[in-house]
Parts: structure tokens; C-alpha cells; sequence
């Protein structure tokens, strides 16, 4: 479904991400993780087309979309939470979902009943005339994917949405990211909490200072000497 | 939910506000006639300014142009080549919304956003007004005069009559405009221009072509302004390139909307209704004073005040008094 390769990306001097690659399997579920600054962000950025790879190409599908703009990648099928929350601040939560669903649909009732769907479906209902700008930090967590899933996707990439929420919500997302897998939905995240990493995902890629360090199943990446050694610690091997 | 209620209520004060100003005509005469109409051309370009501002969040420090052009091309037309103004509307739209869309184009393509944009709006209308203050063709700055109008004038014909005329005639302009704005902004176009305004890269991640969506709010709003220039052309008679050009002109037309409340469809009206009256009085004092300048102060006082007062503008909190507004403060995009 994606396949990176070789992918780059230089900022005057700074390699933040160097010479990529790993595909990601059609309705599975693959996890980017590694220590802050390793280049997960950055390497997000490129896929989804926020920002211009200095190298390598990015396929989807097939396709070579490393010259495609973010809206056409959506259009796609391809969409993305952003680690930094960005709601539309001046529009309600039922709004915000209601753009992503306005992508595969003309009509704005069609688009409503959808949005309200898929607040239902991560426990927003009770929200959806608030102002997207008065939620709490969960709550913007659960619009950042209400939004991207309203895009109805068939990759989407996940950046950090479990990071600060209680166990009961993170409980809630991990029940619709397994549900969308069952659905075919091809699932990328990036994620610190390796509770969950390694009970969802498939796959794991490791990055460290931009460079691939290991890439295989949750019980081979765990007992690499370099993961121990640079990301997850002695106490992090034995969990 | 008393969501039918407050539409309700908003249908019966929108309907009788119409009607006052429908039989206004028949107990003021032609002076006070010609000051709302006034009004109504501001709150026309304040509606046109605020579709680019207040919901697709584009800076626009240039709307002279728009306005200019649309007055020069509608009084051309009907001067040099007698055609009537109803040819000359159409042409007056389709060349400013053109502008619109070169001057968009240039801002959207290369990533000139925020205040870059701002200065470029303003660069193109100053252009627009030197090239209008050195070219023959328009007067110079001697300006462009319409001839008289004819005694056997036929207005329906012409567009062009009494102060009773130009103040139905820009009325109805006015409502279509804000009829068809407030259908836009309702529209699937409406939610990509909020989504575009709060965060353009989250809503490019969700899909919305953003440069499309940008371009279209600025050709239409462009197009909007330039209809109204051509009405203030119609109606003054004479045009100068400082006059509809000048910067001057962009900056007071956009203070309704921003009095009125931006990213609101009744905040320009309600702006104008403010603004032209007052703007008035205090040039009328400041004759009779001998102090030059006294409305532009009182310009600056009443920003002022509705900043500190109402920073959300005046329309949102009267909007509450006679509850007109929907169930929350959340939706700033009520009418």
C-alpha cells in the first residue's frame, strides 16, 4: 500500500531524515517509533506532502505521489492527524469533521449524518456543537482523527494522537484503530506509549538521528542490541 | 431545541427591517435618500470585503481597485460608447473579479500570505490609481464626468435617475449580494473558506484544494466590489482616480465590516449603518468647527471603542440582545 524509498530530507546542513525506506502492508498496522528529534515528524511530513523530500520517492497505491500536493494525497485516499492539534478554532467540532467528510461528498446532509457517525464512533457525540476551540486536550486528540477519518482513508497516518491521554481513551482509539484494520484501512502511527505499540502494530520501524535501525515484528525489534542500546533501555527490553 | 424559534425570529426582524427600508422613500427626501444609499454601496463592499476577510480570511487592503475599475468600466461604457449600464455591469464584474483572480493568483501561488498579501493588494490599487492619474483616456486626474441626465430619460433603461431610483435600485443590489453571500458561505464552499481561514494546512490535510478555494473567494468578492463602483458611478456622476482609487477608499470601506463584525453576513450592513451616518456628521461639524479631519478621529475613537467594547463587533452582541443568535457564542457565522 506505501512503500518508502530512500527517502531524505536535509534542512541547510541538518540531515533530519537519512536514506529511508520500509513499506507499510495493506490493512496493517505499522508503528514509527524512536527517541525524540529521530526524525518520525519529519519523515510524516513528507508522506503526507507537507514537506518536500531532498530525496527518495514515496509510492502509494503504486503510485509515485512524491509530487503531489497534501489535498490530492488526501483525495487519494491518504490522511493525517497532526502532532500539534490543529482544529479549526473559529468553526464547531461537527464542522471540523464535516470538511474531511466534504471531500467524497457534494451534500451537506449526507456529510452531517457522516460526521456525526464517526463522532459517535470516538465518543464525541455530547461535543459536537461546541466550539472546537474550547475542548480539552483529549478531546482535540479524538477530533484530530474524527477529522481524518471523516476523509474516509485508506492509509492513515497516526502522529502521536495516544500521547497524554488517560488509559480509558486510549483504550477507546485502540478499539477503532482495530476495528478500521478489520475494515482493510492501512494504519501508519507514530507513538511513544510501546504498551500499545506492541499490541497493535504489525510491524515496527525504529529511527534514530534520521537513519533506519531496525524494521521488523514487535518480538524482533525488541531484542535488537541497537534498539536496546539507543531507544528503549534495559528496563524498556524486559517489558 | 429552539433552533426553528430563532429562525423564525431572525425571518420576521430580517422582513421588517426590509419593509422600513422599502417605505423609507416615501417620508425622506432626496438628501437622506442618497446617504443610505451611501450605505447601502458600503455595506455592498463591506459584504463583498468580509466574504475574503471574515470567512476565507484574506487580508485585502486594496479593494479600491475593484471598486474603482468597476465605476471607470461601468461609466466608460456608458459615456464614450453610449451602451447601457446593463451591458456595462456584467463587463464591470467579469473584469474586476478577473483582477480578483490575478491578484489572488499571484498572492496564493507563491505563498504571499498575511500582511505580504495585505501590501500586495495595496501595491495593485495604487498602481491601478497612478496609471488612472497619467492615462488620457480616463481624464487623468481631471477626473470623468457623465453627462446630464436626459429629459426623457428612461431609468430602467439607462440605470441611471432620481435619488429614489438609485436608492432602490442599489438596495436590491445589496440584498441579492448578501442573499447570494449568505448562500455561499452555507455552501460545501462556505465550510472549505472557514477551514482555509482557522489553519490552511490542516485543511489542505483534509482535503480542501486551498488555492482553488482561495481564488474563488477573491474573484467573487472582487466581482461584488466592482459592481459597486459602478452604482457609485452611476449615481456621483463624476470619477476621480483618488476618489475611487485612492487608498483612502479601501480603508473606509473596510471599517463597517470590521464595526459590524467580520466573519458575520449582517456585520457590514449593520457597520454601515454606523459608520456612513456618523461619518457624516463629522464633516458637517468639522465644517462648521473649522477642524479639518474630525471624522477620521472619530474614525479611530470608534474602532477604539468597538475593539475594546464589542471585539467580536457590534453585530454578534446586538445579535444576542434581540436573540437572534443560534444556541451558542461557538458559531460566529450566523447571519
Amino acid at each position: 500500500m506505501l512503500q518508502i524509498e530512500s527517502l531524505t530530507k536535509r534542512f541547510s546542513g541538518l540531515v533530519a531524515v537519512n536514506d529511508v525506506s520500509f513499506s507499510a502492508a495493506k490493512g496493517s498496522i505499522t508503528a514509527l517509533i524512536g527517541p525524540n528529534g529521530a526524525g518520525k515528524t519529519t519523515c510524516f511530513n513528507m508522506i503526507a506532502g507537507a514537506t518536500a523530500p531532498s530525496n527518495g520517492r514515496v509510492m502509494f497505491d503504486r503510485h509515485d505521489i512524491t509530487q503531489l500536493t497534501p489535498e490530492k494525497r488526501c483525495d487519494l485516499g491518504l490522511s493525517r492527524t497532526f502532532q500539534i492539534m490543529r482544529p479549526l478554532a473559529g468553526m464547531s467540532v461537527l464542522d471540523n469533521v464535516m470538511v474531511g467528510a466534504l471531500l467524497r461528498t457534494t451534500s451537506l446532509s449526507v456529510a452531517r449524518d457522516e460526521a456525526r457517525e464517526i463522532l459517535a464512533s470516538v465518543g464525541m457525540t455530547s461535543a459536537a456543537d461546541r466550539s472546537a476551540a474550547s475542548l480539552t486536550l483529549p478531546d482535540r486528540k479524538m477530533l484530530e482523527l474524527a477529522k481524518a477519518l471523516a476523509t474516509k482513508p485508506q492509509l492513515l497516518m497516526l502522529d502521536e494522537v495516544m500521547a497524554g491521554l488517560r488509559a480509558q481513551e486510549a483504550e477507546r482509539i485502540v478499539a477503532v484503530l482495530q476495528t478500521l484494520r478489520a475494515s482493510g484501512t492501512t494504519i501508519l502511527l507514530i507513538e511513544h506509549v510501546m504498551r500499545i505499540v506492541m499490541s497493535l502494530a504489525e510491524k515496527i520501524i525504529v529511527l534514530q538521528q534520521g537513519e533506519k535501525i531496525a524494521d521488523g515484528s514487535p518480538p524482533d525489534v525488541v531484542r535488537n542490541p541497537r534498539v536496546i542500546e539507543s531507544y528503549l533501555g534495559r528496563k524498556g527490553a524486559a517489558a | 431545541m429552539s433552533g426553528s424559534t430563532t429562525t423564525r425570529r431572525q425571518v420576521a426582524l430580517g422582513s421588517i427591517f426590509l419593509l422600513i427600508l422599502l417605505l423609507l422613500p416615501l417620508v425622506v427626501d432626496g438628501y437622506y435618500q442618497t446617504m443610505l444609499t451611501t450605505i447601502f454601496i458600503t455595506a455592498l463592499v463591506g459584504i463583498a470585503w468580509n466574504l475574503m476577510m471574515g470567512f476565507a480570511g484574506q487580508l485585502s487592503l486594496g479593494h479600491a481597485l475593484y471598486f474603482g475599475i468597476g465605476a471607470y468600466v461601468v461609466a466608460l461604457m456608458a459615456e464614450r460608447y453610449g451602451l447601457s449600464p446593463w451591458l456595462g455591469f456584467p463587463v464591470g464584474f467579469l473584469v474586476t473579479s478577473g483582477l480578483g483572480l490575478v491578484v489572488g493568483f499571484l498572492g496564493f501561488r507563491f505563498g504571499v500570505k498575511g500582511v505580504y498579501f495585505a501590501l500586495l493588494t495595496i501595491a495593485f490599487a495604487e498602481f491601478a490609481r497612478l496609471l488612472f492619474e497619467h492615462w488620457d483616456y480616463v481624464g487623468k486626474t481631471g477626473g470623468l464626468f457623465l453627462g446630464s441626465v436626459k429629459p426623457d430619460n428612461r431609468s430602467l433603461i439607462t440605470l441611471r435617475g432620481s435619488a429614489t431610483f438609485y436608492y432602490y435600485a442599489v438596495l436590491a443590489t445589496t440584498l441579492f449580494a448578501w442573499l447570494w453571500c449568505g448562500y455561499l458561505v452555507r455552501s460545501r464552499l462556505g465550510y472549505f473558506w472557514r477551514a482555509v481561514r482557522d489553519d490552511e494546512d490542516a485543511a489542505r490535510a483534509l482535503g480542501v484544494r486551498a488555492f482553488r478555494v482561495n481564488l474563488l473567494a477573491a474573484g467573487i468578492s472582487a466581482g461584488i466590489t466592482g459592481i459597486a463602483g459602478g452604482w457609485f458611478a452611476l449615481m456621483n456622476g463624476n470619477l476621480f482616480p483618488e476618489s475611487v482609487l485612492g487608498m483612502r477608499v479601501s480603508i473606509d470601506f473596510i471599517i463597517a465590516p470590521i464595526v459590524g463584525g467580520l466573519g458575520t453576513l449582517c456585520g457590514p450592513i449593520l457597520g454601515a449603518l454606523i459608520v456612513v451616518p456618523l461619518n457624516e456628521i463629522a464633516k458637517e461639524a468639522g465644517q462648521a468647527l473649522g477642524l479639518n479631519g474630525l471624522n477620521i478621529l472619530l474614525y479611530g475613537t470608534l474602532l477604539f471603542i468597538v475593539i475594546v467594547a464589542a471585539p467580536d463587533g457590534c453585530w454578534p452582541w446586538l445579535a444576542n440582545r434581540l436573540a437572534l443568535a443560534g444556541r451558542s457564542s461557538s458559531k460566529p457565522d450566523g447571519p
